[in-house]
């Protein structure tokens, strides 16, 4: 019998570990779309973070027999595993940040917006936070989007919880003065200096 | 004008990362991922011919379980034998040739390109390298790899290719047809490139052993059965029916044998061959 509609995914995940394929497909059709979210947010790549994700599912069936038997939550379980495969292609292709870096001291993509709906400030933010160092963007992201702890955060990046916290601030600081310069621009209509 | 709080800066972002995955896609690629790697290996007798001297010292074997040769640095493999021959390119490529076919190639293998023909029936691993594109000519067709895995049979002018990871390019003058994982490529003389889904990777069945149909009709399976084994398979009436099921393709014998007994009849070696057979069905219409 196939899982049905209202099978929990405690339920797909015990179907899955007892080799029932189609418990497979069902959580990957409720858990794909933001596990590639979340892998994106890291990866800063759509391609990458599919092949990762799907990578990930075709592990999950053949290493179902090691899977947890009593898994109460399954969607922090399957984030916290790709989070961490996320981590690991970052460190195997040395993209892993050695040092806090630079902020950048122009700011040469600031531009008045064109308007100030919310969907627009929304889109100039995202990509201000691309622009942060690499650190100081993983930190972000890793604290505001997965919700770890700065504990968490610094024995995955190996740095100290002192440097998240630093990083932190640093974030915001940098995401506030960006977003004043934005509507300043856009207050004053003129194209930046 | 107000400085933006840590709270509204937390809002603006959250949509950051977000896009929309192809979840019917990435699912099958998911599902061909593990049917490949499910697959078992066939047993095959290895030939390793990186080092020369290895090469010369076991010419007298070789020439028992198939020939190779070495003209004026022109190579050519050839299995006569019914176990797959496996065999390593100096680039590194991997192929496993079917019985009967053979692989040439020349000195100048890996220097620009990568340039092989073949003749048969042949699965190969292609050792990724963007510079040097590995091309199989024929009959005016070339197929184009870069690296990634595949079924190849060459049929007097006809070529036909299962992609099982990556991708190819099937071209000709300024047409290119892309073949990717899970796709049929097949190229005829004065013909348009035809590709079609292919799930199932049954192209691939006489190096894997397993057969897959949904159903397809059995005209079709034959056809399959043919080009997989290089066999002759004869209907002895107009018998069609769809197939449905997973078998077991170690020899073509025991598939035919699967598949009459679904058709309620028989399968007999025709003069005591071991490559004609006869299926002779019971239906009704």
């Amino acid at each position: 019998m196939g899982p049905s509609p209202i099978d929990t995914d405690q339920q797909l995940m015990l179907r899955l570990r007892g080799g029932d394929a189609d418990a497979l497909d069902e959580l990957f059709r409720r858990h794909y779309v933001s596990l590639c979210q979340t892998a994106n947010r890291l990866l800063r790549n759509e391609q990458e973070s599919e092949d990762l994700i799907q990578d990930f599912f075709v592990s999950l069936w053949e290493k179902r027999e090691n899977l947890p038997p009593d898994l109460s939550a399954v969607g922090p379980y399957l984030r916290r595993a790709a989070r961490n495969r996320c981590l690991n292609f970052l460190r195997d292709r040395k993209r892993l940040p050695l040092d806090d870096g630079e902020l950048p001291e122009h700011l040469p993509a600031a531009e008045p917006a064109t308007s100030l709906e919310h969907r627009e400030l929304e889109q100039r933010i995202q990509r201000a936070i691309d622009l942060l160092p690499e650190r100081c963007r993983l930190v972000f992201v890793m604290s505001r989007f997965e919700e770890m702890s700065h504990k968490e955060i610094a024995a995955s990046l190996d740095i100290s919880p002192k440097t998240v916290e630093n990083q932190m601030t640093r974030a915001y600081r940098f995401l506030r003065e960006w977003l004043a310069l934005v509507l300043l621009l856009t207050s004053m209509g003129a194209a930046p200096g | 004008m107000h400085a933006a709080s840590d709270k509204e800066i937390d809002q603006l972002a959250g949509g950051y990362g977000a896009f929309q995955p192809d979840v019917a896609g990435g699912l099958r690629a998911v599902r061909l991922r593990i049917a490949t790697n499910e697959i078992p290996a066939a047993p095959v007798r290895p030939l390793r011919p990186r080092r020369w001297y290895a090469v010369a010292a076991a010419a007298a074997v070789l020439l028992a379980l198939g020939y190779f040769t070495l003209l004026a640095g022109n190579v050519a493999i050839a299995n006569e034998d019914s176990a797959p021959l496996a065999t390593v390119l100096p680039d590194g490529t991997e192929v496993l040739l079917q019985q009967g076919a053979t692989l040439r190639y020349d000195r100048s293998f890996n220097r620009a390109e990568r340039r092989v023909s073949l003749q048969g029936q042949a699965f190969f691993q292609v050792t990724p390298d963007l510079d040097r594109p590995f091309l199989v000519a024929n009959a005016g067709t070339e197929l184009r790899v870069t690296g990634t895995a595949f079924n190849l049979r060459i049929d007097g002018q006809e070529m036909e290719v299962e992609v099982s990871e990556g991708s190819v390019a099937l071209q000709r003058g300024a047409l290119s047809t892309p073949v990717n994982a899970g796709e049929c490529g097949l190229a005829k003389v004065g013909k348009a490139f035809t590709v079609l889904p292919a799930p199932n990777l049954n192209r691939h069945a006489w190096r894997t052993g397993k057969l897959h149909f949904v159903d397809t009709p059995l005209s079709e399976v034959l056809q399959t059965i043919r080009n997989n084994f290089a066999v002759s398979v004869e209907l002895s009436n107009d018998c069609d029916f769809p197939v449905a099921g997973t078998f077991r393709a170690d020899n073509p014998a025991a598939v035919l044998t699967a598949i009459a007994r679904l058709g309620g009849g028989q399968v007999t070696p025709l003069g005591g061959r071991t490559d004609a057979f006869q299926l002779s069905l019971d239906c009704q219409d």
